[in-house]
């Protein structure tokens, strides 16, 4: 099965880059028509879903169900929204800059963006008010990332190395 | 400059010209969600150039810097049926490795869309992102190593033919890995002043989430 969903992530990848490639042609550029970073595969339960990395956009956002709004605020801290809703960008601040970049005035990791939190979302909408819906999210089945550009597996950050199970 | 989120989530190509003392060498690099100088420009400089480099005809020889590629793991790229099934490398992608038989077909699907920039004359990059690293987050995202994939073979009288596409800026805050490649522009980097990471202003990162515009 999880040879399925590699497999499912390249055609995946290929359906992406003819599209982005159709629009390439007439001119259309840049925001919003770039490859993606990493695109990640998703299984649970039958289901299967490719996500890419995407900025989260106000609709994506409120397509985040419950699950993994509260592991995600129970995991980081949310950033000057309270801990009622998930905030756009959530960020770990250094106690000690790094001295090699403390031009920086302050560092953010980026959560909520990934290929792979993607994915799980399309997986857990898909599943809104069916009782077999997972209450865990560590039991979803990921294929490898891949970066899309080149197809080369990549790592999963450390933020989705907490929360969801790495292949 | 395109907001903060979508430069860590999207693998933005951009282009600009290393200028050294009298000649100008084109540069690709595929940013590979890394956070984008600013002295790149704004958001529609960047587009116009992606536009212009994308309609560039194929009209070089290229070569690829085997010292990088050689160190890539066969076991990071899918097998050739799986590729071949899902349509990755058109017939299109196939025919620039025509001379290149020895070419493992791992390298042919990560080089591709690099040896594409090499036709069209750039000097291609791709950004490094060192994961062994314990310091994830500026490996990750602010990481400005970058390795040379592919550059056209030109001979000294082309190079001012070449295309120029993109922005000028210094890009002495860029630390390149050239092979065994010497160009009068690596003798350049090293002779100045070099800083191997992006320097950014303060207050790039600012609270709102959104990049300080620099015109």
């Amino acid at each position: 099965m999880a040879n399925n969903l590699q497999t499912g992530l390249y055609k995946a990848i290929v359906t992406l880059k003819s599209d982005l490639e159709a629009d390439w042609a007439i001119g259309l550029r840049g925001n919003g028509y770039d490859l993606p970073t990493m695109a990640a595969g998703c299984e649970y339960a039958g289901f299967m879903k490719v996500g890419f990395s995407g900025k989260k956009g106000r609709r994506r956002r409120s397509d985040i169900i419950k699950p993994f709004d509260d592991l995600l605020l129970t995991a980081f801290k949310p950033f000057n929204r309270g801990n009622k809703k998930l905030p756009r960008i959530v960020f770990k601040k250094r106690r000690k800059p790094n001295n090699q970049y403390e031009t920086a005035s302050e560092v953010k990791w980026f959560v909520g963006t990934c290929a792979e939190d993607n994915a799980a979302n399309q997986i857990l909408y898909g599943l809104k008010g069916n009782p077999n819906k997972p209450n865990d999210l560590k039991v979803l089945t990921f294929a490898h990332p891949v970066r899309p550009r080149t197809l080369k597996r990549e790592r999963m950050c450390e933020v989705c190395r907490t929360l969801f199970t790495e292949p | 400059m395109f907001d903060i989120d979508y430069q860590v989530t999207h693998d933005i190509d951009y282009f600009f010209v290393m200028q050294t003392m009298e000649k100008a060498r084109p540069i690709h690099i595929a940013s590979n969600g890394g956070v984008l100088p600013d002295k790149l420009g704004s958001m529609a400089y960047i587009q116009k150039s992606q536009n212009e480099a994308f309609n560039l005809p194929y009209q070089f020889d290229y070569e690829l810097n085997m010292d990088y590629l050689n160190l890539l793991n066969a076991e990071d790229f899918p097998q050739e049926v799986d590729v071949v099934e899902s349509g990755f490398l058109q017939t299109e992608h196939y025919n620039q490795f025509n001379d290149r038989v020895d070419l493992p077909f791992h390298l042919k699907v990560y080089a591709y869309s690099f040896v594409e920039m090499a036709r069209r004359g750039f000097w291609s990059f791709d950004r490094l992102t060192e994961y062994s690293t314990q310091d994830m987050y500026n490996a990750r995202y602010l990481s400005s190593v970058y390795q040379l994939v592919a550059y056209p073979k030109v001979s000294e009288d082309v190079v001012a033919q070449l295309p120029y596409v993109g922005h000028v800026f210094r890009s002495d805050s860029c630390k390149f890995y050239l092979g065994k490649e010497k160009w009068d522009f690596a003798e350049w980097i090293s002779s100045s002043k070099r800083i191997d990471t992006v320097q950014y202003e303060r207050g790039h990162y600012a609270s709102s989430g959104k990049p300080r515009i620099n015109r």
